[in-house]
């Protein structure tokens, strides 16, 4: 029989997991190169809402959790081709090619030269897992070889070792992410507006050349957005494959909840007497602080409650 | 949202092409028949700019030797970045650099002095900025000018893209030579600029000839100097504004009335 049993119900577990989400905050960002097209992210969600179910089975499973998309910043970067002029051949070489050459000057340089910015953020992703409560032992990194149990405990911070108790995801279902319906018009506009700039101060006549520039980046954009009709579900899989924004939040799902942050952790060895003045005659004036060890924790549910069991000693 | 791009403005904001005074569009090309090694400086005005130096070989070697004066003074074997293929990691030419210089065609490899073929040319012009500028050429082992853009002479050649839809003159400000050239845009040239023939012109200090040139935008004219010539083609009239497609087509909006008074 264990020394010691914990338990909390379906209720306190839920205020457990809540602790735990509202600490989540995840900051990234990144790229992929897709031909002529860049694609770079930067994003950061927090989670809110969701419920836990205690299950018979010994599995936690976690519903309508919310991702909330607080920034998911899209920048796509166009190389535009170059627009040359002269090139022509001065001094032909009769059936021979040629001689001389005017030098090509050309109108742009720089590489990549188009870049727009969606601002995507604001959304909410909906995500549920499944998974088995685990217990760990934690040894912690910063504490100092031979350092005693009191004086880890009295560091600050302090550098006890812990038990702890961690949500191994054996699933995770993360919806994808689905752009605002407008986003074909929001590329649009940033399309036109940088055209516009560019274009700016130009007579009419230069933009008849510009035009066909422009056409490249211009014919990028319809050639794989396929503009307007399929702008969000190729945003969409912008974000969700070709970046694998999907992926990328599920390993730190697994990670976040299976190691970064326990549910609840115990410390070990656990203090249950602080110092107190020593009542007896003679000295020493104070009997020192008791701690016991705790050695083979264990965790399980049923759908009622959580149960934390180990030993002392 | 933004652009990185930078833009060679020069391209379509330039409206005197000078042989003396060189700009984006525009050169002058000699030939260097004597094998050796020749300083050029650079000038805008009377003020030098910077020195670069190339040499003429005897043997076969690059049949063209371009020189970029709009990048004196620069790095040996810097770029200008308007030249084609000096955008991203692949450039797909030899940069064979050195002193603001590049050579084309048969180009050797890169060496500090860019070498031509005797029997080659040498091609001075602007990639980028105002321009302005002009090259005389002495060889290393003496002060004497063999050749200055200011003056060009017999067997020279000055070549210009014009690009503005627009009414040009041309002079030789060293003789009475005057003329005119039209230049009207047209897609199709546009789109193969480098396979359209340039259209040539004799250039001497009394006339051209011809003295009245249609041209395409973008297309190139090359004068055949036959006497000392310094070549101004200058714009003279704005740019055609591009015209619409077509008319607008007619909308008639009728006032509706109510059914009641409807004739039926």
């Amino acid at each position: 029989m264990p020394h010691l049993t914990l338990a909390a119900n379906e209720k306190a577990f839920n205020k457990l997991f809540e602790a735990v989400r509202d600490n989540f905050v995840f900051e990234d960002s990144g790229s992929a190169s897709l031909g002529p097209l860049t694609a770079s992210y930067h994003l950061k969600v927090r989670l809110e809402n969701g419920s836990v179910e205690l299950r018979g089975d010994n599995t936690i499973k976690i519903d309508e959790l919310d991702i909330k998309w607080d920034i998911l910043d899209l920048t796509l970067s166009f190389d535009m081709q170059e627009r040359c002029f002269g090139g022509f051949c001065i001094i032909p070489i009769p059936f021979d090619g040629c001689a001389l050459e005017f030098p090509e000057v050309c109108l742009f340089s720089a590489n990549p030269d188009l870049t727009v910015t969606l601002p995507l953020g604001g959304i909410t992703s909906e995500a549920s897992a499944t998974g088995t409560l685990f217990t760990k032992y934690f040894v912690n990194p910063d504490r100092p070889p031979g350092m005693n149990d009191w004086d880890a405990q009295d560091a600050d911070p302090e550098l006890y070792n812990t038990w702890q108790v961690l949500l191994d995801l054996e699933s995770v279902d993360l919806d994808f992410i689905d752009v605002a319906d407008t986003v074909g018009d929001l590329l649009e506009d940033a399309v036109n507006a940088l055209v516009d700039t560019l274009l700016a101060g130009f007579p009419d006549f230069i933009k008849d050349f510009i035009k066909a520039a422009l056409g490249g980046a211009i014919d990028i954009l319809r050639l794989i957005l396929d503009i307007p009709d399929d702008i969000e579900e190729f945003i969409s899989d912008l974000l969700n494959t070709s970046l694998g924004l999907i992926d990328i939040l599920v390993q730190v799902f697994f990670q976040y909840f299976g190691s970064d942050s326990p549910l609840f952790e115990i410390e070990d060895p656990y203090p249950i007497l602080e110092a107190t003045a020593n009542p007896n005659d003679p000295p020493p004036p104070q009997l020192v602080p008791v701690k016991i060890p705790i050695r083979d924790l264990t965790v399980f549910n049923d759908d009622v409650e959580m149960v934390v069991q180990g030993n002392v000693g | 949202m933004a652009i990185s791009a930078l833009i060679n403005r020069q391209v379509f904001t330039t409206r005197v092409f000078d042989s003396g005074a060189l700009t984006v569009l525009a050169s002058v090309i000699h030939q260097f028949a004597e094998p050796g090694l020749y300083y050029v400086t650079i000038r805008r005005g009377d003020a030098v700019l910077g020195t670069t130096r190339f040499e003429v070989v005897a043997e076969a070697g690059p049949t063209q030797l371009n020189l970029d004066l709009s990048v004196a003074g620069s790095p040996a074997g810097a770029r200008s970045p308007f030249l084609r293929s000096t955008r991203g990691a692949a450039a797909k030419d030899c940069d064979c650099g050195g002193h603001g210089a590049s050579a084309g065609r048969e180009v050797a490899a890169a060496a500090a002095t860019p070498t031509v073929s005797a029997k080659g040319y040498v091609q001075f012009f602007v990639s980028q900025g105002d321009g302005g500028l002009s090259a005389s050429v002495a060889r290393a082992d003496g002060d004497k000018v063999l050749f200055d853009t200011t003056t060009l002479g017999a067997s020279d050649l000055f070549a210009v893209s014009l690009i503005a839809p627009a009414t040009f003159s041309m002079a030789n400000k060293l003789g009475k030579a005057t003329g005119k050239i039209t230049v009207t845009f047209s897609k199709e040239v546009a789109r193969r600029l480098k396979t359209t023939a340039p259209v040539y012109v004799e250039a001497s200090k009394s006339a051209f000839a011809p003295n009245d040139i249609p041209l395409s935008s973008g297309q190139g004219i090359v004068f055949r100097v036959t006497e000392t010539a310094r070549i101004v083609v200058t714009q003279e009239t704005e740019p055609a504004q591009a015209t619409p497609g077509g008319r607008p087509g007619r909308r008639t909006f009728r006032r509706l009335r109510p059914l009641s008074q409807r004739k039926t």
